[in-house]
């Protein structure tokens, strides 16, 4: 843990040990640095604290807003069911959310990484290109949807024109138009993470991007001078320097994916099936559509609980960073 | 021939050709969707659906920019709440993100170091868990169907990151700034904003940005704390609007969709160069 070392330990004798200011003196000291973080805090209490505990408190009754009356504790029931019975599609959710994080984090990271390095060569118009590069970021979810929506269109979008137009020597990969959301689902699975990645992958490019541009360029002239090739000096000199950011933004990467709903609801509502079905969407479907209150709220407790231990590797990597500096 | 059989300056050329390749590769995969959005929403009705579609629209046609005011019943109602709810949760998020993060800056005190953690954690909260109760508790205090309750809701959810983003920039600069502020009679709030903040300001920019980008994206909680068309933002909008009567009418879609990306993009072309440079300064050291 980085702690400042400049920061101010020593109070001035004039206080008390609680920070208090003498009369006539400014705030100072603990006391100041609580009334600082209150309005923060405050809201995090009310607008994330308090609703979390309240629906780990809600797994354990048997709420459904059909019957809103029969409310009792059932205790472990709830966590019985979904863990157990594949009825409830639990697993299934957790499953379709990792394949999505993780799909979505790694080819965008590695589109964006490309992009990053290209964009930090000395080329022409380098701010323009940087600056379309950014675009597809900031497009809102619901048009990056709409969008892959109609190009995966199986009747009349542009993706099935350009894959049934490929024709090597008389070799035709995708003969037929693909019927993008129907079937077992794998193609609607392809669509949802192919538009998932066009949106995120500027994210890396401009991050990473900014990390490059922190490497002093004198390793890379030592590394030039020792002899060492393009791909030498990548993995050696590139790689070791942005570990600290590359750690921090895929980790960002995963979380943002695995909390995402607005890309996935928007194209294919979850479907076929449950084939794209992730936990947010499983949860918002169990709670607002089926209206199984406590049911969802088991859902999400099981989930917060699987992501904390994803947390505490957050946490280390991110307390590892700061400890560097 | 080998490639080291050739001259330094020939295998300098080819390099640079296979970036200029590879440049032109990743631009046509940044930039086709976007280019089939607009070329969209130029076409007529009927065009759109042609198969095999037109790359260019053989009829070129505002129709879909022109109703898009009167023919989309709220779509100026949804631009208008996404303009408030995104520039209020900015506002407060950075007010109170810049306080918290000068703090666990500055500050020692008994629980800073756990504090730093849980707000890291909070971070991993899924969104999803939090929002059956929020609803349950927005729906008590009667702030279903307000601004409040979605600037409430976002400015939580861009704090945790915000705070941290603030630290980390407050951790950058050297305490020896404010300190001979301080000595000249200056209090510690008037060191933060005179003397701190302009110097993190590219930082601050970034994190405004990114909280703005949230808001303005939003749908989940959009789409549950709000159920009267007058307090939809423009992702809940979008997706009752589209999935409902004006579904497969992908010209006017594509129109309002260019028209809502507008904004960000003019936003994030402005503050580029900032939000870059707070980037580099703060959040990526290390």
């Amino acid at each position: 843990m980085a702690e400042q070392t400049t920061s101010y330990q020593d109070e001035p004798a004039t206080r008390s040990r609680f920070g208090m200011p003498a009369p006539g003196q400014a705030l100072e000291g603990p006391l100041l640095a609580w009334i600082l973080l209150a309005p923060a805090l405050l809201l995090l209490i009310v607008v994330i604290f308090y609703p979390v505990a309240h629906t780990i408190w809600l797994s354990f009754h048997s709420l459904n807003l059909s019957e809103p009356l029969n409310n009792h504790w059932i205790g472990w029931r709830n966590y019985k069911n979904i863990l157990t019975n594949p009825v409830f599609g639990f697993w299934n959710a957790v499953r379709f959310s990792i394949l999505f994080s993780v799909a979505v984090t790694v080819i965008s990271f590695v589109i964006g990484f490309a992009f990053a390095l290209i964009l930090n060569e000395r080329i022409r118009f380098q701010t323009l290109w940087r600056g379309l590069a950014l675009i597809p970021w900031v497009i809102p979810y619901v048009v990056v949807a709409y969008l892959f929506f109609y190009m995966f269109n199986s009747q009349y979008g542009i993706v099935n024109d350009v894959l049934t137009s490929i024709n090597l020597f008389g070799w035709r990969p995708v003969p037929h138009p693909l019927g993008w959301y129907g079937g077992t689902g794998t193609l609607a699975r392809v669509a949802v993470i192919t538009a998932a990645i066009w949106n995120r992958f500027p994210f890396f490019t401009l991050m990473l991007l900014a990390g490059l541009q922190t490497l002093p360029q004198d390793l890379f002239d030592a590394a030039k001078v020792d002899g060492a090739g393009a791909f030498a000096r990548f993995k050696l000199v590139t790689l070791p320097g942005l570990r600290g950011i590359i750690a921090v933004v895929t980790t960002l990467s995963l979380i943002w994916s695995l909390n995402e709903f607005a890309i996935i609801w928007a194209m294919t509502n979850g479907g076929p099936g449950v084939a794209t079905d992730n936990m947010v969407i499983h949860i918002y479907r169990a709670a607002f559509i089926e209206q199984g209150i406590s049911r969802a709220a088991t859902m999400s407790t099981v989930w917060l609980l699987m992501l904390l231990v994803f947390t505490y590797f957050y946490v280390r990597i991110m307390e590892g960073k700061a400890g560097v500096e | 021939m080998s490639v080291h059989a050739l001259t330094p300056r020939t295998r300098k050329r080819i390099g640079r050709f296979f970036l200029y390749v590879a440049l032109a590769i990743l631009m046509v995969y940044a930039f086709f969707p976007t280019f089939w959005l607009i070329s969209t929403s130029l076409k007529p009705q009927l065009e759109a659906f042609q198969n095999p579609p037109t790359w260019i629209p053989h009829t070129i046609t505002f129709h879909s920019y022109r109703i898009l005011p009167e023919d989309h019943a709220g779509f100026v109602q949804y631009l208008k709440n996404s303009f408030i709810v995104g520039i209020a949760t900015t506002v407060i998020t950075l007010i109170a993100a810049a306080h918290a993060g000068y703090a666990l800056s500055r500050f020692r005190f008994r629980g800073a170091r756990s504090l730093v953690l849980l707000i890291l954690a909070t971070q991993m909260f899924p969104y999803v868990t939090i929002l059956i109760s929020l609803y349950t508790l927005f729906r008590q205090l009667h702030l279903l169907n307000t601004y409040q309750a979605l600037i409430l809701a976002f400015t939580a959810f861009s704090l945790p990151f915000s705070i941290w983003m603030m630290k980390g920039f407050c951790d950058t600069v050297p305490a020896d700034l404010e300190e001979a502020a301080r000595v000249d009679g200056a209090s510690r709030l008037r060191a933060l904003y005179d003397v701190l903040l302009p110097v993190i300001a590219p930082g601050v920019v970034a994190i405004g940005l990114f909280t703005f980008l949230t808001a303005w994206n939003e749908l989940l909680f959009a789409l549950t704390l709000t159920s009267s068309p007058n307090m939809r933002t423009i992702p809940p909008g979008f997706v009752l609007t589209y999935i409902g009567e004006f579904q497969d009418r992908w010209p006017d879609m594509m129109a309002a969709s260019v028209v809502v990306s507008i904004p960000v993009i003019i936003l994030f072309t402005i503050f580029q160069r900032q939000l870059v440079r707070g980037l580099t300064a703060g959040a990526v050291k290390g």
